[in-house]
């Protein structure tokens, strides 16, 4: 009986996150539309809907009606798999990620989170090193020169930043003492765990930019290089899956484990903790001010040549990322 | 000022050689020689004489003349600042080839060849440059007709049985390439040696206009790499021979339609010269000053284009805001903002409307903190200097064999500007410096083009301030019997309205000469060569275009590199399609 | 006039150690676009909003009709062709074709003009009106030598920069669709391009300066227009 409860009570969280997400990195489209219009003097969309709110709507639209050409000589099995590849993973991070203290409803207790397993973190990382896999098919499948160079490139420049960042997040796991993602944020109550790791911050900030595919490291789909890299050959609702599962869902829930590392998650900022606001909107106004940093260096700096990246993840970053472990080690002796 | 070779040198070379003939004039000086010694005057000139620098070889028709074909050489020394030309009747329709001397003879003698249908001996690779494989006729020749020989039948697609066609329908049409015509001309620029075979363009998002690259690749770098022109090729030397000297201005600035003045500017000093006309003040101080504000649009459209090849999104819509500004100035002032064909023979069309220095005074003030701007977003920005600091670093040495001019030769530290070297209308009147290069990098060229635009600005200033003071004075020089009379004098005097029904038709009665002249475009020196028989519509007019020597180097500088810096590499070497392919 | 030498070394220092560890270059560039962010926009929404072009722009071309303001010797000119002498609301066009001599691609102009059908002793036997005029603007260039060329200042270019067409056929136009284009450009900015003698006047604007959308497209910072030269303070 319990069990039906907890398999009943959890199918409802997933649905609510999942269509949530999907609304969400829809919005988050608009967000950095008119974002990145601001910036650059312009005003982005303007006329669907009051000053473009039901844009992405349209757009949503718009990618599910157009005609879906697939070329005589692909891979059909793998091409179709790609855009799944990419996109399923990216949403299963969700699964561990909390959003909040648990909290109480009418005399039920409410868990903000799908499930609390005592290595949350780990299960992210598998998760965000299984999307880059739709990358590497579609570049392989479309049977094409330009997405076969733009697939083999975002290869390459992953291997090293995924060793990088597993690195870079040995510190605050370190700090806390556990790599469930709620241990974590309630251990750092007192401080928050950028102090010390100031070091994998930067790394991390890096790495994130690496795997979400944004410039400086959007090598896979440097437009004048590579027509399109590698999704050239997509059309349809299977090129809309490519940018909506890495540009957007992928960074929001990155910037979601980041805040959660090191920003505190849901705990308010310090000296601002008298105010009435709940902990879950604490955590989506840092996650929200975090995307919006991801996308203010997207739209500024120019990008990297792939071997650049490479050597900047094997000699920068992760030498950085070991330093950052021995300086933790440091202060955890000092301040225990 | 006076740029072609001195009575000295002339008369060593015909004591060295004494069987050429020599023909001095104040316009054109040059030398003809016999094909069997070609080759030794060239170099004679080359290593003793020191007329280094390669600068242009094109071939003229004389269909009534035996041999038919005439080849024209015009060489430049970079110590003397002199010119000399060298002329050789093609014995045979056959010349042989320079490539030994200078490497940038290579495309020169390939369009040549599908021109004129000269053959080269001792070519590398002697193919078409602009027309494919397989194509019969070589259009420049006199009996090749203007509109060519319309015998494909190639009736519309869109037409339903029983429907009237628009009026200009026709069902022959002049011949077409096929996909096995393309197949065959890219087999035989290049063959594939190495891993994969990528074809860069001729439809790209990151190549500058329909160019298209062959890259012959491993991995990701370059092992050979070959450029296939002329999809932008419209016969404007061919047009110009039907046509009269002012009709040809609105064809001149669709050419390099970005810096459309500047290059109408070089054409009109070229004929004034060859008439002998001398324009009045006030016109060349608003030629100077509108061909520096074309200065600073191609330049902002170059660094927004190359910002975006390499990432920085932002950079374009700034760049393309200033822009707009000067656009809108063009606009008020010519007529149109991009091919306005302002610049006539002895002036100008229309004087200054009311306002506008007050406009441009503004742009001015406006602009020097937006250059800051972009400066700091990019300058010191490690990820650009990363991209483009020791990428594609081009010599001494091959500035002067492939002939490479403007920005990209001075990048290499050669001082090649024809602004100082011989100022036509009032750049001997107003200071400026020349921004010099170091090394020869991307990297330099960028600073380089940042610098000429600070430049450009403060030769606006000093125009600006000395036109506040020209309110009377004349925009063109009427007087002279060549020039086209304004519209009061027509509607006042006789006279000039018959002087005007004469020019229109008729044409500018154009004494007998040739003429060289060229002006400093943004992408390099434009040149015109002008050879005038006395009738109203030119013989023969040979643009030299920098942009097409330019290019030339890609293909020696790209060998070893990735596909990403050969993007940084073609922005940095800023070609415009309408000008290689004319 | 000296040399100015540039380079990585010369009017641009390297990075300092400083400048590497803490990211200070990437910080300025940063802090230049997000003050872009809060300045305000300079699009102009079109088809909303729209910039008035400048009296100089070279548009669709027109006939002007005779309206009063014709020259001093137009009579001259209507005598000497054999044009019957048009009244007030005809097309001022004597079938000089001067434009099409100036033109450098004639074969946009088709034009005909015709004898009268009157018999012998009417005051206009013997003379010709303008019966057809073409133009095909596929073809054409705007560069405006034909405006320059025609004597009576009747060709001329008007601000209408749609030419949208479904067929081939919508570009050429004829003697009524061009005179009513003519008309409808005079009505509206007439006397912002020609004074009483159909000529360009020495106060012609270089715009109108009390037009919004350019001053957005300006960066909300237009420049005021005053008096060309220095005398005229």
């Amino acid at each position: 009986m319990e069990l039906v409860g907890t398999v009943v009570v959890l199918v409802i969280k997933s649905v609510i996150f999942i269509l949530g997400m999907f609304l969400g990195a829809a919005y988050l489209t608009l967000l950095e539309r008119k974002f990145a219009g601001h910036v650059q003097q312009r005003p982005g969309p303007l006329h669907v809907g009051p000053h473009g709110f039901l844009q992405p709507i349209a757009d949503a639209l718009k990618v599910l009606t157009k005609e879906d050409l697939v070329p005589d000589n692909v891979d059909k099995v793998l091409f179709y798999l790609a855009s799944l590849m990419a996109f399923v993973p990216a949403i299963m991070i969700l699964a561990v990620v909390p959003f909040g203290d648990p909290f109480t409803i009418f005399g039920v207790e409410i868990k903000p989170y799908i499930t609390d397993i005592n290595v949350g973190l780990l299960l992210a990382l598998a998760f965000g090193s299984i999307s880059i896999y739709g990358v590497i098919f579609a570049g392989w499948a479309s049977n094409s020169k330009y997405p076969m160079i733009g697939g083999l490139r975002k290869a390459a420049v992953l291997i090293g930043y995924e060793v990088a960042l597993g690195f870079a997040l040995v510190g605050p796991i370190m700090m806390a003492g556990s790599f469930s993602l709620r241990e974590i944020v309630e251990a750092q109550q007192n401080i928050w765990f950028i102090i010390p790791n100031i070091l994998a911050f930067v790394v991390v900030i890096f790495c994130v930019l690496a795997e979400t595919g944004r410039t400086p490291f959007d090598v896979q789909e440097a437009e004048a290089e590579l027509v399109g890299g590698y999704v050239t050959e997509y059309t349809g609702m299977k090129f809309g899956l490519f940018p909506l599962a890495e540009w957007y869902i992928a960074t929001f829930v990155l910037s979601a484990i980041t805040v959660i590392l090191f920003f505190g998650g849901w705990n308010p900022i310090p000296f601002l903790g008298w105010l009435p606001i709940p902990a879950f909107v604490w955590f989506f106004l840092k996650v929200f001010l975090l995307f919006m940093f991801f996308l203010w260096v997207h739209w500024t700096l120019p990008r990297y040549r792939v071997d650049q990246i490479t050597e900047l993840a094997w000699k920068v970053m992760l030498p950085l990322a070991l330093a950052n472990i021995f300086i933790v080690a440091i202060w955890i002796i000092i301040f225990g | 000022m006076h740029l072609w070779i001195e009575e000295k040198e002339l008369k060593e070379i015909k004591d060295k050689f004494p069987s050429i003939a020599i023909n001095k004039e104040e316009n054109f000086t040059y030398i003809q020689v016999k094909k069997s010694q070609l080759l030794e005057i060239l170099r004679f000139l080359k290593d003793r004489l020191n007329y280094k620098m390669f600068i242009d070889f094109f071939c003229i028709d004389f269909p009534l003349h035996n041999p038919r074909f005439q080849g024209v050489y015009i060489l430049f020394s970079p110590e003397k600042k002199k010119r000399v030309a060298v002329k050789v009747w093609a014995e045979d329709n056959s010349l042989p080839s320079v490539i030994s001397l200078w490497k940038g003879a290579k495309w020169a003698e390939r369009e040549a060849w599908d021109m004129f249908g000269v053959k080269f001996e001792g070519h590398e690779n002697l193919v078409r440059m602009f027309l494919w494989e397989g194509y019969k006729y070589h259009p420049l020749r006199k009996d090749f007709p203007l509109k060519g020989y319309e015998e494909v039948y190639l009736p519309s697609l869109n037409l339903r049985p029983g429907e009237i066609p628009a009026h200009n329908y026709s069902p022959y049409h002049t011949e077409i390439p096929t996909m096995e015509d393309l197949e065959r001309t890219q087999k035989k620029r290049m063959e594939k040696r190495n891993q994969i075979v990528l074809n860069w363009g001729p439809l790209h998002p990151g190549t500058h206009g329909t160019i298209w690259f062959l890259f012959d690749m491993e991995g990701e770098y370059i092992k050979n790499c070959d450029i296939i022109l002329g999809q932008l090729h419209r016969g404007v030397e061919k047009i110009a021979e039907n046509l009269t000297y002012t009709q040809f201005i609105p064809y001149t600035d669709r050419m390099d339609y970005i810096s459309a003045l500047c290059s109408q500017v070089a054409y009109v000093n070229a004929v004034e010269k060859l008439l002998g006309i001398e324009p009045p003040e006030k016109a060349k101080f608003i030629r100077t000053m509108m061909c520096e504000l074309q200065r600073i649009n191609s330049h902002l459209l170059w660094l927004g284009t190359y910002a975006l090849d390499l990432g920085a999104l932002t950079i374009f819509l700034y760049a393309f805001r200033e822009r707009e500004k000067i656009m809108d100035i063009i606009e008020g002032i010519a007529g149109i903002r991009l091919n306005s064909s302002y610049i006539r023979i002895g002036g100008v069309a229309k004087d200054l409307p009311e306002g506008a220095l007050d406009v441009i005074k503004h742009f001015c003030e406006d602009f020097s903190e937006k250059i800051k701007e972009y400066e700091t977003i990019l300058t010191k920005n490690r990820i650009w200097l990363k991209r483009n600091v020791n990428v594609g670093i081009i010599t001494e040495e091959d500035v002067y064999s492939y002939g490479l001019t403007g920005v990209v030769a001075r990048s290499a530290g050669v001082p090649y500007d024809i602004r100082m070297i011989q100022p036509t209308d009032a750049y001997d009147k107003v200071d400026f410096e020349l921004p010099l290069g170091t090394v020869g990098d991307c990297y330099d060229r960028y600073l380089l083009r940042m610098e000429e635009m600070r430049q450009s600005v403060n030769i606006v200033r000093q125009c600006v301030k000395k036109l506040e003071k020209m309110k009377d004075e004349n925009y063109i020089a009427s007087d002279n019997p060549y020039v086209l009379p304004t519209l009061e004098e027509v509607f006042n005097s006789i006279e000039s309205m018959v002087k005007d029904f004469n020019l229109r038709i008729y044409g500018e009665q154009v004494p007998e000469g040739e003429i060289y002249l060229s002006g400093e475009n943004p992408r390099g020196e434009l040149g015109f060569y002008i050879n005038s028989k006395g009738e109203g519509r030119p013989y023969r007019l040979r643009i030299r275009s920098g942009a097409f020597y330019n290019l030339q180097i890609f293909t020696k500088l790209i060998i070893g590199r990735t596909v990403a810096d050969a993007v940084a590499l073609l922005g940095s070497l800023d070609p415009v399609v309408g000008e290689t392919d004319r | 006039m000296g040399i100015k030498k540039v380079g990585l070394n010369r009017n641009v220092q390297p990075q300092t150690l400083t400048e590497k560890i803490f990211f200070l270059d990437f910080m300025k560039g940063l802090k230049t676009t997000i003050k872009h962010l809060f300045r305000k926009v300079i699009t102009v929404d079109f088809p909303f909003e729209l910039v008035e072009p400048a009296p100089r722009f070279r548009g669709v071309h027109g006939l002007r009709n005779v309206d009063g303001t014709e020259k001093e010797d137009f009579d001259a000119w209507v005598k000497k062709l054999k044009i019957k002498p048009p009244e007030m609301g005809e097309t001022r066009c004597i079938a000089c074709k001067f434009c099409q001599a100036a033109c450098p691609v004639p074969e946009i102009f088709i034009i005909k003009a015709e004898k009268l059908d009157v018999p012998e002793d009417h005051p206009h036997h013997g003379l010709k009106v303008l019966s057809q005029f073409d133009m095909d603007l596929s073809k054409c260039m705007f560069c405006g030598l034909c405006t320059l060329a025609c004597p009576t200042v009747c060709i001329i270019h008007t601000d209408v920069y749609d030419l949208s067409s479904y067929t081939r056929r919508g570009w050429v136009l004829n003697k009524e669709t061009l005179s009513k284009i003519a008309d409808d450009f005079i009505a509206r900015r007439g006397k912002e391009k020609y004074d009483e003698k159909s000529h360009w006047p020495d106060w012609q604007k270089i715009w109108d300066d009390s037009d919004t959308a350019r001053a957005k497209a300006w960066d909300n910072n237009p420049p005021k227009l005053g008096p060309n030269y220095a005398d005229q303070q």
